[in-house]
């Protein structure tokens, strides 16, 4: 089937040359940068082979952003998941709306980060905002509370975040419950399963594959997100309280003019993702193969 | 029933497939002239001026005048915000093809002079008069004997204030930091807060602490060694005014911009605007009350010293025209800037915005043509102020804490990285000891320094 | 549809939770088309109006009069459409390519299509531009849509192959065995039973090139050749920030994405039910 394997690479090979020229090459770039000490405005640079490296395992700000991707990242995608999960449940019983409701849950994920951002600094603004308001006539607080502020910045970043992207997980996890047969609830239920033993007994199991795959990709968008971030917060006084790897990856690069280091917290950031994610497969691959 | 849907679903697709294709051979060829290259030559000039009257008004006037007199050209002027032009910048420079003609900050001119990527602009300078250029933005880009830069306009920044307040409590303008904590204490009350800083890196991270640093007798670095000075007395001193300060301003302020701050003002929730420049006009007509919409009731304000400092400093914000060493037409760009700066161009150009920009000749700064603008006319206080100022030596650049750190080739890093507003929010916000946080940033910045090979101290 | 089975309390969460679902999604637009709606007086009102006591079309007929919003909102729908049009093309290709002929480093080029993604895009911005710099493509429309299509590749062929997996190989099979060519059975057979996973992938692409920003900033220098996120931010940095010109510009363009997918939605969901994982 020689023919074939020609054929299958002809019709990848579209594909693989837009990847390998757009994608591959600014990554074997930035690898190779980061190798190199060069300021933003030169077009030349020196070598300083693993420098960058090295300092950045000292560099409290290094550890500082990992500390924020690392909570932000944890949790935007437990609150995705949470959320979208329950939003699919929901949207897989009928009832009236359905199908309006099924269109209105996926609102969020339309729409650019940049307005999403305006919106929400809108909405959260302690003086003009509309949460403010209706937290304090409601009694639910006294003062209006500074959702953008220092205290609460990064809590207000997750919940835009979170609001931003659940519905990606609504879509792929309410495709998967629509195709679990029903007998396998009736069974449950005949066993004698209540609602929240059939979720763990049925659901569960049937969507790991699903499940395996939306962890995996939201978690990896997530680390590597930087419009949301730097739309919110990335210029204002407050960016201390949410500077993430990719924040601080960019701050590099595009601020202090540092171009080299830049490119070598992009490159930790990939390898750290690269473990991790080999790591995941490792662990729970072994385990799907055999659902 | 299923065979009927494809059916349909095909001829659908096909139909969409089909027009699709159309749009996007028409988006793609009708681009064909920029891909396989055009007969007209381009000028790329961007700025930082975003208003559209503003735009306009350049489009109108000097690219029209100019295309008149180089029939091969085409000028193509790109408003953008600053954050965006130095995004823009950065990826243009590291590609080798920058703009022909830009806006820049001073504070980032320099590290661009001493890396020799912008070309001396001695024979535009004295075709425009350097006698009539004002003293306050000449020699800014003045560096080894040559000019490197020119100023496309001035637009003084200082504290905007609600007069009719402050002279209802009978107290005087501030003129030291004790005098402003007295004043900010006593116009607060349950229903506005005294002050506003805008929460934004560039403002409170460095536009600012140079200021504090020049009103209280300091400097960013020291003059011989460059050693940065962000744990010396003068900062500390403004650290701890600052903090006491923070009681008197709205309690999520660090979040907000410096527009916000503007709408405050006009909108009665505060009593001073930290940062103002005359944009607060525009605010103040479109927000305020219709019957407070006047300079009785919004005056600007110089800013007060500190205990080791002589007298206050306020930033003067004016970008200036650079061109790139690797720009592909130099000489029209010097061409284009002789046209901007004729009177007939240069007049609307400043009246575009009125007050904000600022002419950087001192005949057009008395002449009364421009004087008669409507808006400089109603606020002529404001424009009054700012003279005032300028003949007192009241303003330094943005970001420089004395004239000579136009020669310090590692502002705009200094400024990117944040150190000092980390700093800040930490002492202002976060409550933190102003010694401690000092002293970090002072360590942040010497590494950084130390990075960017411009150590000279031991 | 299954009848809602027994109990008044089922109901009642599943109405208490709709509603929730429903104000968490709509409910933020909602309040962007109402501050639209109202005079530049009424915006900073406190307490701020859920329904404008005053309600006016003049921030829409200011943007629309007073910016190049028209210009823009052109510009992204040609993009969007031609990366929507070359994204499903080579993908589908590829997905195809990857499914039914078999060739040795198959598997490896899936995970390796899986990594494209774990790079940052802001770091890939500035040799990105480098690149399209020495293609001569900077600022055209074609250096956008080889852009936003190279993104999108690696999760339309994840995608589509996993639908093109789930459609038995008989199917074509009999198609060739009736004298079919294989385009003509691709082209018949294959692509409406994996329209669903098309379109889902089509929505994803649209949905990215429509909303892009950074490329957008980076890569065009022309006024004529702005999209609607880089206008949008242009007025958000414009001397004074009109909030109620922004909120309209966020109607506008948020509106033309909800109904391109309303008009596509029940193929969405449909679809990656029927193609979906493999479980």
């Amino acid at each position: 089937m020689k023919q074939r394997a020609l054929l299958g690479w002809l019709l990848l090979a579209p594909s693989l040359l837009l990847i390998g020229g757009l994608v591959v090459f600014p990554i074997g770039y930035n690898v190779w940068l980061s190798l190199y000490d060069k300021h933003a405005f030169m077009p030349v640079q020196t070598f300083v082979g693993l420098k960058h490296y090295v300092y950045f395992a000292h560099d409290p700000e290094f550890w500082s952003s990992v500390r924020y991707g690392a909570i932000y990242t944890g949790s935007t995608l437990c609150l995705q998941l949470v959320l979208g999960i329950g939003a699919a449940l929901l949207l897989n019983e009928a009832f009236v709306g359905r199908g309006l409701l099924r269109g209105v849950v996926l609102f969020p994920y339309m729409i650019p980060t940049i307005v999403a951002v305006i919106l929400w600094k809108w909405l959260l603004n302690d003086s003009y905002g509309l949460v403010n308001h209706l937290l304090v006539s409601s009694h639910l607080a006294r003062a209006p509370l500074a959702w953008l502020g220092p205290d609460y910045i990064m809590w207000s970043l997750i919940f835009t975040s979170v609001w931003q992207f659940f519905p990606f997980v609504v879509v792929a996890y309410l495709a998967r419950l629509q195709t679990i047969p029903p007998e396998l609830y009736e069974a449950a239920k005949v066993d004698g399963a209540g609602a929240w033993g059939r979720f763990v007994h049925v659901t569960l199991p049937q969507t790991r594959n699903v499940l395996f795959v939306i962890v995996l990709l939201r978690s990896i968008f997530m680390f590597t997100k930087f419009d949301t971030v730097w739309l919110m917060a990335g210029e204002g006084g407050v960016s201390r309280y949410i500077r993430t790897l990719p924040v601080y990856a960019y701050a590099r690069s595009f601020t202090y003019l540092q171009a080299g280091m830049g490119a070598a917290l992009a490159v930790i950031m990939f390898a750290m993702l690269l473990v991790i994610s080999a790591v995941y497969f490792r662990l729970l691959r072994d385990e799907e193969s055999t659902a | 029933m299923a065979k009927r849907r494809r059916s349909s679903t095909i001829s659908r697709r096909r139909f969409l497939a089909d027009s699709v294709t159309g749009a996007a051979a028409a988006a793609v060829f009708g681009r064909a002239p920029a891909v396989l290259g055009q007969q007209t030559r381009e000028l790329q000039v961007w700025h930082t001026e975003v208003e559209p009257q503003t735009v306009k008004t350049i489009q109108d006037t000097s690219i029209a005048e100019f295309e008149k007199k180089f029939p091969g050209f085409k000028v193509k002027q790109q408003a953008l915000g600053w954050g965006d032009l130095n995004t823009k910048l950065l990826a243009a420079l590291a590609a080798g093809s920058p703009p022909d003609l830009t806006h820049l900050n001073p504070f980032m001119t320099a590290s661009l002079y001493v890396k020799g990527q912008i070309r001396p602009m001695d024979e535009l300078i004295r075709a425009l008069g350097e006698k009539d250029i004002h003293e306050a933005t000449l020699k800014l880009q003045y560096f080894d004997g040559k000019y490197y830069g020119v100023t496309h306009a001035m637009g003084a920044t200082y504290f905007a204030e609600r007069r009719d307040l402050r002279e209802q409590k009978g107290l005087k303008a501030p003129e030291t930091y004790e005098d402003m904590l007295k004043l900010a204490a006593a116009l607060t009350d349950d229903k506005r807060y005294a002050v506003q800083m805008p929460g934004e890196k560039l403002y409170m991270g460095f536009v600012h602490p140079a200021e504090w640093l020049a009103g209280n007798g300091g400097s960013w670095v020291d003059a011989k060694t460059w050693r940065p000075q962000l744990n010396s007395r003068a900062m500390l001193e403004s650290l701890e005014y600052l903090q006491k300060l923070n009681k008197y301003m709205p309690q999520g302020w660090s979040g907000q911009k410096y527009l916000d701050t503007l709408a405050a003002l006009s909108t009665g929730k505060i009593a001073m605007a930290y940062l103002s420049g005359a944009r607060t006009i525009g605010y103040i007509e479109r927000y305020a009350p219709e019957n407070m919409r006047d300079p009785e009731h919004f005056q600007p304000m110089l800013r007060p010293h500190g205990p080791s400092g002589k007298v206050g400093i306020s930033a003067l914000d004016g970008e200036n025209w650079a061109v790139f060493t690797q720009s592909k037409y130099p000489n029209e760009s010097f061409e284009f800037l002789r046209l901007f700066y004729k009177k007939e161009n240069y007049l609307p150009y400043c009246h575009s915005v009125p007050i904000h920009l600022s002419p950087i000749f001192k005949s057009m700064l008395n002449d009364p043509e421009y004087l008669a603008n409507p808006r400089i006319k109603k606020w002529k206080s404001w424009h009054d102020v700012m003279i005032a100022g300028l003949n007192q030596q009241r303003f330094l650049p943005i970001g420089f804490s004395r004239p000579e750190d136009n020669l310090l080739p590692f502002l705009a890093e200094l400024d990117g990285s944040g150190i000092v507003a980390d700093m800040v929010v930490e002492v202002m916000v976060g409550g933190k000891n102003p010694k401690a946080e000092a002293d970090r940033a002072q360590k942040r910045a010497e590494e950084l320094l130390t990075q960017l090979g411009h150590k000279r101290w031991s | 549809m299954r009848a809602a089975p027994g109990g008044l309390r089922r109901t009642g969460v599943l109405y208490a939770g709709g509603l929730a679902l429903f104000l968490v999604g709509a409910f933020p637009l909602l309040w962007m088309l109402s501050t639209a709606l109202k005079p530049s007086s009424e915006i900073f009102a406190t307490p701020p109006t859920l329904v404008p006591v005053k309600s006016t079309l003049e921030n829409f007929t200011r943007l629309f009069a007073e910016t190049s919003f028209l210009t823009y909102f052109r510009n992204s729908v040609v993009v969007s459409f031609a990366t929507v049009l070359l994204t499903l093309s080579v993908s589908a290709a590829g997905a195809y390519g990857l499914t039914r002929c078999a060739f040795a480093g198959r598997e490896k080029v899936a995970g390796l299509i899986l990594m494209t993604y774990m790079f940052s895009p802001i770091m890939i911005i500035i040799p990105f531009y480098i690149l399209v710099k020495r293609l001569g493509l900077v600022n055209t429309h074609l250096a956008l849509v080889l852009s936003y299509t190279t993104f999108c590749l690696p999760f339309c062929l994840w995608l589509l192959r996993s639908f093109f997996q789930s459609i038995p190989l008989e199917l074509e099979e009999a198609a060739l065995v009736d004298g079919a060519g294989l385009g003509r059975a691709v082209w018949y057979v294959v692509l409406p039973l994996a329209l669903p996973g098309i379109i889902a992938a089509g929505i994803f692409t649209f949905i990215l090139a429509w909303n892009d920003f950074l490329f957008a900033l980076v890569l065009i220098t022309s006024e004529e050749l702005k999209t609607l996120p880089v206008g949008v931010n242009d007025l958000f940095n414009a001397t004074i920030v009109d909030w109620g010109m922004i909120m309209a510009a966020g109607v506008v363009i948020t509106v033309p994405t909800i109904a391109f997918f309303v008009a596509v939605q029940r193929y969405l969901i449909q679809g990656w039910g029927a193609g979906g994982v493999k479980g």
